[in-house]
């Protein structure tokens, strides 16, 4: 019932309301203009005692590592990982050297720093990512302190430790997120009082990461270019010794305390102080902690007494119950004792203008006219909205504000109810920003309840979920393994598919393989049902890629099927040895790149045979390679023609390389090839023609022609040179059709000019190709009088074309009238335009046609 | 920006085609400080140029430009840091830049060299792996030698404000001669990145084989879209500015392009071929105004390169015109330029010289085109008026007319008698057997052998690769051209090719199949496309983006001749200027409520169609154009020449 703002609750009465806002503001205590409020998230009941332990807790309250402190050098230990509430998340194993100390990584890994100068990062899970040794030289230093830090400032976000070697050197480590080779290391100039033993130090990041170290009353500031001191103007009398320093997250503010309890903190320039402070201890204390919450106070336990201190001479102690850890978080400290995990912060202005007994701020105001309205006093209610009338939109925006501020359900679903109460009397003339306001917050207070509920153990606060930005909020969640939550999270505040919901179930999906309780084909279905589901594209070639890294084959196969980018799959496929597979979802991208790569590897994997089959069946893929051999080995196009009963392809081939290629024998046997082919292929017209090919070949050559003369080129370079019988003789060899020896014989007999032999060959016989091809040749070379022999024995109605050729305009006329072509007449006209007896003979023609 | 103003005329814009491909120009180059050498594959010189101009290229830091093969580079241009070779993935070319990097390489160098091989549009496997023969590797460094291997993804090549070429010229041969995917694939892709600029398609249908392959990517490409949330919102904040994509195989109507075209451009295309929006004359015949040389100055060698796109206002009215009406034109629009010189004289008053004197530029540069266009068009006369090119019309339209013509058989025979160029008998013969659904048995062998006869045995490669390419086949069962021709009445009962009423004009007479079909299917709907035949390799795809508020919109309605849809059809395989001009009557006409833009892998005519299948036969020579010129001797191109590559 606690796990949202919104859901409805029967909160009846006035009193109810009213012991809402008492418990809200009970555990607020001042701190001059200031108040601060420790509120336990989590009791915790884990039997754990800190002062055993080295403790490791992350900033924006993520997980929290333990690890018991070593006595010995090597001794088997365990490193264990916990939520904020004690839930364990995973267990390490210890058997390396001594750890100095525990931290965690802005992306939530966990580094252990060994003294030996090495490094080993491990995830929440435990799973060993990489180790280093951090530098060569602390190899042989020995690391003697490491401080993990973090800064925040504005949008940067930033982290990472700080090492101080056996002899006093220091290095800053950061990038350890982005891998084993990608760590980047400083050394910082050496310090100057090398001899003397420092008192303490942190490391402080600006605009580069530098380390404050005192060395009794004196400070440093160690650069990696050099070392700077720093005169603190203290009213101290006595000389100090510095024992602890602690920087603020923006690396602004600086605080020092020394064994007496003294305390400075000022900038971190050391140019100007806010707070000198003497807690005038009775005795020298041995151990400090100290924390920065925000700018205006910081956080100290010394021995069991917690002191919050704040600006000027304000401050307030809480008793301690035994040993603790804090961490500085963006808005105040957390603290982890044995028994709980405890928040302490200020109590914001937001939370005060509603909250605080006594205020007159618009949002209290508000609230109040609530909680008579709720009480049944609705003239109350009634009186107090009149009064706040015209801030009214202020006040809805101060409930929005300090509810969000707060971590019990029940106090913010009381403010929101009030906000809501003043949202009904703005009506229409509500900002939307304000709607927007209301909407969000009761969506983020949604998920940061839900979030915080003990089994999750993550109680972040709104403002640090909010600087942390819900992406990477959602990125953390799936980091934890809270797959389910973060799919709702996702949906509930309408992250973009591509940011959220994608992301989550890639993710889900890729450990979801790896989980061998459950069948392959489980596995298979749940994935794809749960992806089917959620209707958005998630990657299966890369689910499928780890489920082959997790060697499962049969479930990678599974989901590869279900990849709809062909250039995802094809690649998978082959590594899987699903040849066939891959072919045929290549060729069916039907992107030729793909089918080549395809080709190329099962050209490497498979024998010749076994590859040639496989293309038998992917004509599209045989195609192209196909292609491809013709640019580059056409022996072996050949054989792959063979071998698919392709011989008329081979036949072309082989016959063509008759007549390329340079050596003679080769070109004797490819044709005898070519000619062995056709007749496999049973083209007999072609086994015949290639006969013919090589007859009239040895004929030509016979006859000093060269050897790629054609038939009608012999049989007219027989007529030319007056050799009629050989010409003959060619005709009846190679059974040359009628009509093309006419041909040829007409034009041989016109290019040598012998017009009587031309006359004698007419009247031979009937010739099979008319009389007017005669006259055609005749007219090409130019000779219209033997054209016009032939003319009137031509059929008649291709005479007109043929006289109007060789220009005697009075047949050609006489033609068309004949053929009753009164076009061709009109057009006689036209090219005899210029004798007039022609003229005249056409108009009379014409007249004649027309009148009948 | 500069020499792009023929790209802008449109419904789509496709100056954001050429400005992207500048952009990604540009990240080639890379830095511009840099001094640049250049060196080309031939073949990338002109679609390269059409994208980046000189002045654009120097700016980049390209201060020379060489072509393959080249030797001694770094010898030759000392003082250049990088030596580029823009290239087609072709092992051959390959080979040729291995060379001559390694002889550039040969002698010590004082300073760090850098060679990059840019492949354009695509890089294959195969090429890299040449490269990695002689050690060459994609990103290699030495202290003297620096190498990498990068892509020019130049697929969409503009060519003028409705036409977009994919520029593949082996296209036709790719797909029905080899049957190589790739050609699919590229036609894909880049049909689907035309999305990222002009939002996703609402629908696509198409008929024929490769059409179905592509249309199966484009599906395939938008699930994998829409599986990237970031992409697919964008494209759903895109308002679709196509409505339809139709795509058209072209073995769905392998008639048309082996017809002879009559329309302006198809005709210059057939007679002096076109490339890249540019063809060549002989220069003596033009007047030396166009010719752009003063009177009496020595004649320059070489042909005259003229520029044809839609830029030149007169070339884009005669563009589409069947050639009859060429002529007219040209007379009727130098009477009007007479007219308006005549004006002059009249006027009196300043303020009538002054517009006269503002109008003048326009007039002058309309009277060169007229003058350029006259001498075009008288060159082509000379042609068209030849018995020979007329007997082949004759040819075609009894081809096409008639079921089973056997007149042709002896204007063929004739033509081989007479010993023309092979591929006309084989354009005449491939025609003959399209239109007929093949041809009988006897009348195929006479053919055959005739063929062999006359122009030697290795045509019998040539025969086989047209059988191959479908283009040539013996005839079984029922026809299916004379079916159409009365269904979709491809021939007219009247033509009037100076006022055309219908898209056979182009043809004189015979309108072509593909756009028919194109037409078909804006004017009766899908299912009347679908039937038409080839039923089960027509298909239709809907690019459902219903969530996104433009196309909901869009959707609701009705095209209508103020606010037309637009359709790209897309001719994988290539297609004719005959049927873009077709096309482009379609969209003008006065009711018009679609307007085409046509995408194709790259122009084709019948010629050149034929002659790319024979290029496989030994001993073949291209003679595919009546007219053409050849290619000039091309002077070398350095950074400091003016205008375009």
């Amino acid at each position: 019932s606690d796990s949202g703002p919104d859901k409805d609750t029967t909160v009846d009465m006035a009193e109810r309301a009213a012991d809402i806002q008492a418990s809200a503001t009970a555990d607020w205590n001042p701190l001059g203009e200031i108040y601060v409020k420790r509120y336990s998230n989590y009791e915790l009941d884990w039997g754990i005692n800190l002062a055993d332990y080295l403790v490791a807790m992350s900033p924006f309250a993520g997980p929290l590592a333990l690890m018991p402190k070593q006595r010995q050098t090597s001794m088997k230990s365990e490193i264990t990982i916990y939520t904020l509430a004690g839930k364990k998340i995973s267990t390490i194993t210890w058997e390396g050297g001594r750890v100095i100390e525990l931290g965690w990584t802005l992306s939530e890994n966990l580094v252990c720093v060994l003294e030996d100068g090495s490094m080993i990062i491990y995830d929440i899970f435990g799973q060993f990512l990489y180790s280093r040794i951090i530098q060569r030289e602390i190899q042989t230093s020995r690391v003697q302190e490491c401080k993990f830090f973090s800064y925040t400032d504005k949008d940067k976000v930033f982290g990472g430790f700080a090492v101080m070697t056996c002899n006093t050197e220091f290095y800053i480590i950061v990038d350890i997120d982005k891998g084993k080779d990608e760590v980047r290391i400083k050394k910082l100039a050496a310090l100057p009082d090398a001899s003397s033993k420092p008192g303490c130090w942190a490391p402080l990041c600006k605009e580069s990461t530098s380390v404050i170290v005192t060395v009794e009353d004196r400070v440093y500031l160690l650069s990696h270019l050099d070392a700077t001191l720093y005169e603190i103007n203290c009213g101290k009398k006595s000389a100090t010794c510095w024992m602890e320093v602690a920087v603020s997250l923006n690396g602004k503010a600086v605080a020092l305390i020394d064994r007496e309890g003294y305390m400075w903190a000022g900038t971190t320039d050391f140019k100007s102080s806010d707070t000198e402070f003497d807690l005038q201890l009775k005795q020298k204390v041995a151990r400090v902690q100290m924390q920065w919450g925000e700018m205006d106070y910081f956080v100290l336990v010394i021995d069991r007494i917690m002191f919050v201190k704040g600006l000027g001479k304000h401050w307030c102690k809480y008793p301690m119950n035994g040993p603790c850890c804090l961490l500085a978080e963006v808005d105040g400290v957390r603290i982890l004792t044995n028994t709980a995990c405890e928040f302490i912060h200020r109590v914001s202005t937001k939370s005060l203008n509603v909250l605080r007994i006594g205020v007159m701020e618009p949002g209290a105001l508000l609230n109040d006219a609530y909680k008579e309205y709720e009480g049944d006093e609705s003239h109350k209610a009634d009186e107090f909205v009149r009064f706040i009338k015209d801030k009214l939109s202020i006040a809805v925006s101060q409930c929005i504000e300090a509810a969000g501020e707060e971590f019990v359900p029940k106090v913010q679903k009381s403010l929101l109810k009030s906000a809501n109460f003043g949202k009904g009397f703005l009506g229409s003339e509500i900002q939307p920003d304000l709607v927007n306001a209301f909407v969000e917050t009761c969506r983020e207070l949604r998920v940061l309840n839900s979030v915080r509920l003990s089994k999750i153990g993550i109680p972040i606060t709104l403002r640090q979920y909010r600087r942390l930005s819900s992406g990477v909020f959602v990125d953390r969640l799936i980091y934890h393994g809270l797959y389910h939550l973060a799919l709702e999270i996702c949906e509930f505040l309408k992250i973009p598919p591509s940011e959220g919901t994608v992301k989550v179930l890639r993710n889900w999906a890729l450990k979801k393989v790896q989980d061998k309780s459950m069948s392959d084909a489980e596995v298979a279905q749940k994935i794809k049902k749960k992806l089917k589901d959620a209707n958005v594209v998630v990657s299966y070639g890369e689910i499928a890629r780890a489920a082959m890294d997790a060697k499962r084959l049969t479930l990678a196969a599974d989901l590869l099927r279900n990849e709809i980018f062909a250039q995802d799959q094809v690649p998978l496929l082959l590594e899987m040895d699903s040849d066939s597979t891959a072919l045929e979802k290549a060729v069916e991208s039907g992107d030729p790149k793909l089918i080549h790569q395809v080709l190329r590897q099962l050209k490497l994997k498979l024998t010749t045979e076994r590859y040639y089959q496989m293309l038998h069946f992917r004509p599209v893929a045989a195609a192209l390679y196909c292609k491809v051999l013709k640019e580059t080995d056409q022996e072996q196009l050949l054989r792959l023609y063979r071998q698919e009963s392709l011989f008329v392809e081979s036949g072309c081939m082989y016959f063509a390389q008759s007549f390329t290629a340079r050596d003679t024998d080769i070109r004797k046997q490819r044709l005898f090839d070519a000619q062995k082919e056709f007749r496999d292929a049973q083209d007999i017209f072609a086994t015949k023609a290639i006969e013919e090919h090589a007859k009239l070949t040895t004929e030509v050559v016979k006859l000093g022609l060269k050897e790629t003369a054609t038939l009608s080129e012999a049989v007219i370079w027989c007529v030319k040179n007056r050799q009629p019988r050989q010409a003959e003789q060619l005709r009846k060899d190679f059974k040359m059709t009628d009509h093309q020896y006419w041909w040829a014989m007409i034009r041989g007999l016109c290019d040598i000019g012998d017009y009587a032999e031309l006359d004698r060959f007419s009247k031979q016989k009937k010739p099979p190709i008319g009389f007017e091809a005669f006259a055609e040749v005749c007219i090409t070379h130019d000779n219209y009088r033997e054209a016009a022999k032939y003319i009137p024995k031509a059929a008649l109605e291709n005479k007109y074309h043929l006289y109007l050729r060789i220009q005697d305009y009075s047949k050609a006329a006489d033609a068309a009238f004949q053929t009753r072509n009164i076009g061709g007449l009109d057009e006689v006209a036209i090219k005899a335009a210029r004798t007039p007896e022609i003229v005249d003979l056409v108009r009379q023609m014409k007249a004649k046609l027309e009148g009948r | 920006m500069a020499a792009a103003g023929h790209l802008s005329g449109g419904r789509l814009n496709l100056t954001l085609l050429r400005e992207a491909a500048r952009d990604e120009l540009k990240a080639v180059l890379g830095d511009e400080r840099q001094k640049k050498v250049i060196v080309w594959d031939e073949s990338l010189i002109k679609p390269v140029g059409l994208i980046a101009e000189v002045p654009f290229l120097k700016q980049l830091g390209v201060y020379k430009m060489v072509r393959l093969p080249v030797s001694n580079l770094t010898e030759a241009y000392p003082e250049a840091n990088e030596y580029l070779f823009f290239t087609k993935a072709k092992v051959s070319m390959v080979e040729q830049i291995v060379q001559s990097i390694r002889e550039s390489t040969a002698r010590k160098q004082q300073t760090a060299k850098k060679f990059t091989v840019v492949f354009v549009p695509y890089a294959t496997q195969h090429c890299i792996d040449k490269f990695e023969e002689y050690k060459m590797t994609n990103g290699l460094k030495l202290p003297t030698f620096e190498f990498a291997i990068t892509e020019y993804r130049l697929e969409t090549l503009p060519l003028d404000s409705d036409v977009i070429s994919l520029d593949l010229s082996t296209a036709f041969t790719d797909l029905y001669l080899q049957s190589d995917p790739t050609v699919v694939h590229q036609a894909a892709r880049a049909i689907g990145k035309l999305q990222a600029v002009f939002g996703l398609y609402p629908k696509i249908v198409g008929k024929g084989k490769y059409a179905k392959d592509v249309g199966t990517i484009l599906s395939r490409m938008h699930t994998e879209m829409m599986a990237n949330p970031g992409f697919a919102q964008s494209l759903k904040e895109l308002t679709p500015q196509i409505d339809m994509v139709v795509l058209l195989d072209r073995t769905v109507d392998l008639l048309t392009p082996l017809c002879t075209q009559l329309t302006y451009e198809g005709l210059i295309d057939e007679l002096y071929g076109i490339t890249y929006g540019a063809s060549k004359f002989p220069r003596e015949t033009f007047s030396e105004d166009v010719q752009n040389v003063r009177k009496g100055d020595p004649p320059t060698p070489g042909p005259l390169t003229v520029p044809l796109t839609s830029e030149e206002e007169v070339f884009g009215k005669l563009r589409d015109f069947n050639f009859r009406k060429v002529g007219k034109y040209l007379s009727s629009e130098a009477k009007k330029i007479k007219e308006i010189y005549d004006e002059r004289k009249k006027a009196e008053t300043v303020s009538d010289l002054k517009q006269f004197v503002q109008k003048l530029p326009h007039i002058q540069a309309t009277k060169l085109s007229l003058s350029r266009h006259t001498t075009i068009a008288e060159l082509i006369k000379n042609t068209t008026d030849r018995d020979d090119f007329l007997g082949m019309l004759h040819a075609e339209q009894c081809l096409r007319e008639e079921d089973n013509s056997d007149k042709v058989l002896d204007y063929t025979e004739k033509c081989m008698g007479m010993g023309e160029p092979v591929s006309k008998i084989l354009r005449l013969m491939c025609m003959q057997s399209v239109a007929n659904g093949g041809l009988k048995p006897r009348l195929m062998e006479q053919y055959k052998r005739e063929i062999l006869q006359s122009y030697g045995y290795q045509n019998l490669i040539s025969l086989c690769n047209l059988e191959k390419a479908g283009l040539l086949r013996l005839q079984e069962g029922k026809p299916t051209f004379p079916l159409l021709r009365r269904q979709l009445r491809l021939i007219p009962e009247q033509i009037d090719e100076l006022n055309p009423k219908d898209i056979s004009y182009v043809f004189s007479g015979y309108a072509p199949l593909s756009v028919r079909l194109v037409e078909t299917l804006e004017q009766s709907g899908y299912q009347a496309f679908e039937e038409c035949f080839a039923r089960d390799l027509t298909f239709q795809i809907t690019q459902d983006n219903s969530s996104s508020p433009a196309q909901a919109q869009r959707k609701k309605r009705l095209p209508t001749s103020d606010r037309p849809q637009v359709v790209l059809v897309f001719f994988l395989g290539g297609c004719t200027y005959a049927e873009i001009s077709a096309l482009r009557f379609l969209s003008e006409k006065e009711d018009a409520v679609t307007e085409y833009i046509v995408g194709t892998t790259h122009i084709i005519n019948g010629q050149a169609m034929v002659d790319s299948v024979l290029s496989e036969t030994p001993l073949f020579v291209p003679t595919h154009l009546w007219n053409s010129l050849g290619d000039e001797p091309v002077p070398k191109v350095t950074a400091s020449d003016r205008g375009s590559l």
